[in-house]
């Protein structure tokens, strides 16, 4: 449970290490009785004489009992803000609620039996499923082909540089560049740098958003192709983006979609219609499955139809109402084990089907306004960088705190964090200094919209009256301000290394 | 929409908040022809009852008996796994960015670091990777770029699932793959092979190894790790299943490098063998090379004890187009997931799990020595996998199919991975297969 430092009067979280109960065990275990005889020779022999027992060792496992593993991991949950107790409007993320049924579908017990290498023809429901999202897929986004293959975002800008890449490559072309915009999501550099492709930068103009004219200066024939984030992390609609495609396809290049905010767009706009030649869909974001503190979720990928030989593998075909596995000869092969992330699979599609496809308007029209509500209500209480107008999220910045009394966007974040409220995204865009960046999705109602504005009006005041209340928060979490520094300087990373003597005094 | 709590009274306030007159202005900074017209083509909304009655129906279970491992070792996962996974503190919370708003998640990701790391044997661990395959390749990443090297060594009895993977990154993030054949009458590595390639080739920045190997062989990691290091190279050991170091010398003790694997089978949820769960393991002096998200104990302004996300400058979203790896998120659920599964079996229970396994292999072995039927093909040395030689391919898929009539899939089938392979079924026991079950088998291979 708790530790209890008399020294200064405080308690903490055990670790899971700290149940000094040797040999206790979360599990029972009964041996099974064998008709032949099993010597301590048999077992010395198979393992090749190395063998060893874990339990006699000096690593670091639990050893606690079930009741003990239940408490600790309650009790250590609750240090956590999350959707299901807190306004979580952190920008570039979609944080909606994560509807139940998906997790009843996900955990049937039908779909956990399912071993990835049984044969094709036992797998037909499932593949049925995610034959579906494929489709719900192409249709919300307008693209001939998906795959749902790529386990995250990320995952998919690897797999969609790569198909770019190869294409360019079987038509003898050495594109060793990509185009990247200044407001863009960090996984796009670095993604480009792991497919050995040289990073030019692109700038957005005065309003926010890219110009055509900068995109045909820097289209030189060996760049590969740009990626675009559409609307932008500024919350902006790439109003040229028809101009800038036709730009990049008349050099032979691709327009890669980072579809990180398509959740603006659901029923109003689709990316392949509009000049896109690829995107990639986060079905952890728009698609409602649970971000689970991290992952896992699913990065499906879709693509203009000369560009669908390409796609990983397996790819799902169907004939006679029976699924089949090919593997095209084009592909750039396998990205991952066995098949997509399953269950998220699973979750989407039982969220797509509770839509419905005439629920997307509505829903992505809510995203919208209360992102432009939060907008109006904030805008002359913190500088607003850009007064284009902005779809499902807002940027505002600290500009006008920081003149005041030095208060800056980590300082606002912190404070948000006594109100109950999750803070935003800070910092990024890294176009706009001191950035808030906030994304309330179309799943928090007005009341709990008029609440995070009267949240942030009371710390815009705060800034001005009594801004020390801002510098010295928060307030009321478990822990306030944890030092960063001394964990880079001197790193802890397991209870080996704390043991160690490496503890932070 | 149930999922929606808007009034339509609500958005009319709004919209006059924002001096707006309908919901269609706001999307006015879309160019018109840029637009959607049509409605989508998705079928209209199911409600609940519905869609649990359809899933009700489609899903009635089968009851199928599997001996399939191959890369998926599932094992006992007790309920109170599933139970805490439910709770909305861990399902619904997001990267642990704000540490005070994320001490839940940043404790058990330094829990979980802790756990792999002493299960493999290595000094740290980050907080997961996508599944074995992919942290295979971000372990030869981050060999070749420690080394300045551009080349690997990978024998041919990896998981073929791994190689395909490896494959595919190093044509698409330019490094070499030497693959070497393994030794055909024991299906381990055969160090000479590697020996001679390390001799002539100086580019080779590390070589891979699997343990158990894909045929379920225990390697000689000593061996194989020492012949590395004899020529300045660095050894990555590839894990399908971390259980078997719970009764066998991990990689990391005997001085592997770098140490992947997968942590699925731990997990609660492992249908279609995915999401998967990358383990990565590797020496202190990697520690700011190593790719993913790290986890470290701190203090707050207080002292008091607490934990954040460290090292952040090797990462995407602060070094860009200079991080050691695109990754982002971690697969942080099952992460979860595998530390309270670990946390529970504790580590005489982690003995004791691997032990039942090996026991019920060896028992299953020992019962087809003197069969007339079947060979036990490459291996003294093994964990949970068999792999048995029919006498011909017709004698196999009889066999096979007398099996799928009991509702039993009885093994993988070789034959279109490996063409030596042929009349050869790849057999996985766990602990999830009863006695009765295995002796089922038994009966039709003797």
């Amino acid at each position: 449970m708790y530790n209890y430092h008399k020294s200064n009067n405080q308690i903490e979280n055990k670790t899971i290490f700290e149940y000094n109960s040797k040999n206790n065990c979360g599990i029972d275990i009964s041996t099974p009785e064998y008709k032949i005889e099993i010597s301590n020779n048999d077992i010395k022999e198979a393992l090749n004489h190395s063998k060893y027992d874990i339990s006699n060792s000096n690593a670091f496992l639990p050893e606690a009992s079930e009741f003990q593993v239940i408490r600790h991991f309650t009790i250590i949950s609750r240090n956590n803000f999350c959707i299901d107790t807190n306004i979580y409007p952190l920008g570039s993320c979609t944080m909606k609620y994560n509807p139940r049924i998906n997790e009843w579908v996900a955990n049937l017990k039908y779909f956990d039996m399912l071993h990835p290498l049984m044969e094709v023809k036992d797998l037909q429901f499932p593949l049925s499923l995610m034959w579906d999202v494929q489709n719900y897929l192409a249709e919300i986004s307008g693209f001939h082909s998906v795959s749902l293959q790529p386990a995250a975002g990320a995952h998919s800008e690897f797999t969609g540089l790569s198909i770019m890449k190869k294409k360019c490559f079987l038509r003898n072309e050495n594109r060793k560049k990509i185009l990247v915009p200044d407001s863009a999501h960090g996984t796009n550099p670095a993604t480009a740098n792991m497919l050995n492709l040289e990073v030019v930068n692109i700038k957005s103009n005065e309003h926010g958003y890219l110009s055509s004219k900068d995109v045909l200066e820097k289209m030189t024939p060996d760049v590969l192709g740009i990626m675009i984030t559409n609307p932008n992390t500024l919350g902006i609609f790439e109003k040229e983006i028809k101009d800038i495609s036709d730009i990049v396809h008349k050099k032979g290049g691709y327009v890669y979609g980072d579809g990180a905010n398509l959740n603006s767009l659901l029923s109003y706009v689709r990316p392949g219609d509009i000049g896109f030649d690829l995107l990639h869909f986060n079905l952890h974001k728009t698609f409602s499955t649970p971000h689970g503190g991290g992952g896992p979720g699913c990065g499906a990928i879709g693509v203009i139809k000369s560009l669908e030989d390409f796609l990983p593998k397996p790819t799902i075909k169907t004939y006679k109402k029976k699924f089949y596995l090919s593997n095209k000869k084009k592909s750039i092969g396998f990205i991952k084990s066995f098949y997509p992330n399953f269950s998220i699979v699973l979750r989407a599609w039982t969220y797509i089907r509770s839509m419905g496809g005439k629920n997307f308007k509505k829903s992505t029209s809510l995203a919208v306004l209360n992102a432009n509500y939060i907008r109006s209500k904030l805008k002359d209480l913190y500088h607003l960088p850009y007064q284009t107008d902005s779809l499902h999220e807002v940027v505002i910045s600290d500009k006008k705190q920081k003149a005041q009394s030095n208060i800056t966007a980590l300082d606002i974040s912190k404070r948000i964090m006594d109100f109950k409220v999750h803070p935003p995204t800070i910092y990024f865009p890294l176009n706009v200094p001191g950035a808030i960046m906030i994304e309330p999705t179309e799943t928090e109602g007005k009341d709990e919209i008029d609440y995070l504005c009267s949240v942030l009006t009371i710390i815009a005041n705060e800034a001005k009256n009594n801004p020390e209340i801002i510098r010295t928060a928060p307030h009321n979490t478990d822990v306030i301000r944890p030092d960063e520094i001394e964990a880079v300087k001197k790193p802890i990373l397991t209870w080996n290394q704390y043991q160690e003597g490496h503890a932070p005094r | 929409m149930r999922y929606l709590s808007h009034t339509e009274e609500d958005i009319q306030r709004m919209l006059e908040t924002i001096g707006i007159k309908d919901i269609d202005s706001l999307f006015k900074s879309i160019p018109k022809a840029l637009r959607l017209q049509e409605e989508l083509k998705i079928p209209d909304a199911m409600d609940e009852l519905t869609l649990k009655s359809f899933f009700e129906n489609k899903t009635m279970l089968s009851n199928k008996t599997c001996f399939l491992g191959a890369g998926l070792y599932k094992h006992f996962v007790p309920v109170v796994v599933t139970q805490l996974l439910s709770r909305g503190e861990w399902l619904t919370a997001y990267t642990p960015y704000q540490a005070e708003a994320s001490q839940g998640t940043l404790q058990s990701i330094f829990e979980f670091q802790t756990v792999v790391a002493n299960i493999y044997g290595s000094d740290i661990a980050n907080a997961s990777i996508y599944d074995a395959s992919t942290a295979l390749v971000e372990a030869i990443l981050m060999t070749l770029r420690v080394t300045r090297k551009k080349s690997v060594i990978i024998p041919k009895n990896i998981n073929p699932g791994y190689r395909d993977v490896c494959f595919t990154y190093s044509e698409m993030c330019e490094f070499n793959i030497i693959e070497v054949p393994y030794n055909d009458s024991t299906g381990c590595i055969d160090i000479d092979n590697f020996e001679q390639v390390l001799k002539i080739n100086k580019d080779i920045g590390s070589l891979v190894y699997q343990f158990p190997n894909f045929f379920g062989c225990l390697e000689n990691q000593k061996e194989v790790i020492d012949t590395a290091h004899k020529y300045k190279t660095l050894a990555i050991a590839v894990n399908p299943d971390p259980l078997v170091f719970g009764i066998t010398e991990p990689p990391g003790l005997l001085g592997a490098d770098v140490v992947v694997g997968e942590g699925i089978g731990l997990c609660p949820f492992t249908g279609m063998g995915s999401p998967g769960l990358g383990l990565f393991a590797t020496k202190k002096k990697f520690t700011r090379s190593l790719p993913g998200r790290l986890v470290g104990m701190t203090r707050d302004i207080n002292r008091k004890r607490s934990f954040v996300l460290t090292l952040a400058t090797r990462e995407q979203h602060i070094r860009r187009d200079r991080a050691t790896s695109n990754i982002c998120s971690n697969n942080n659920l099952n992460a979860l997931a595998f530390l309270i599964t670990v946390s529970l079996y504790g580590k005489k229970g982690f003995f004791d799990m691997a032990q039942d396994n090996l026991l019920r292999n060896i028992y299953f072995r020992k019962s087809l020595k003197n069969s007339q039927r079947v060979k036990i093909k490459y291996g003294k040395h093994f964990f949970n996998e068999t792999l048995l030689e029919f006498n011909n391919i017709r004698a196999m898929n009889k066999f096979i199919k007398v099996m799928q009539d009991n509702n039993i899939v009885p093994g993988l089938d070789l034959n279109p991975l490996f063409s030596k392979l042929n009349k050869h079924l790849l057999v996985c026991i766990t602990e999830l297969n009863t006695i009765g079950e295995i002796d089922l088998m038994i009966k039709e291979l003797i």
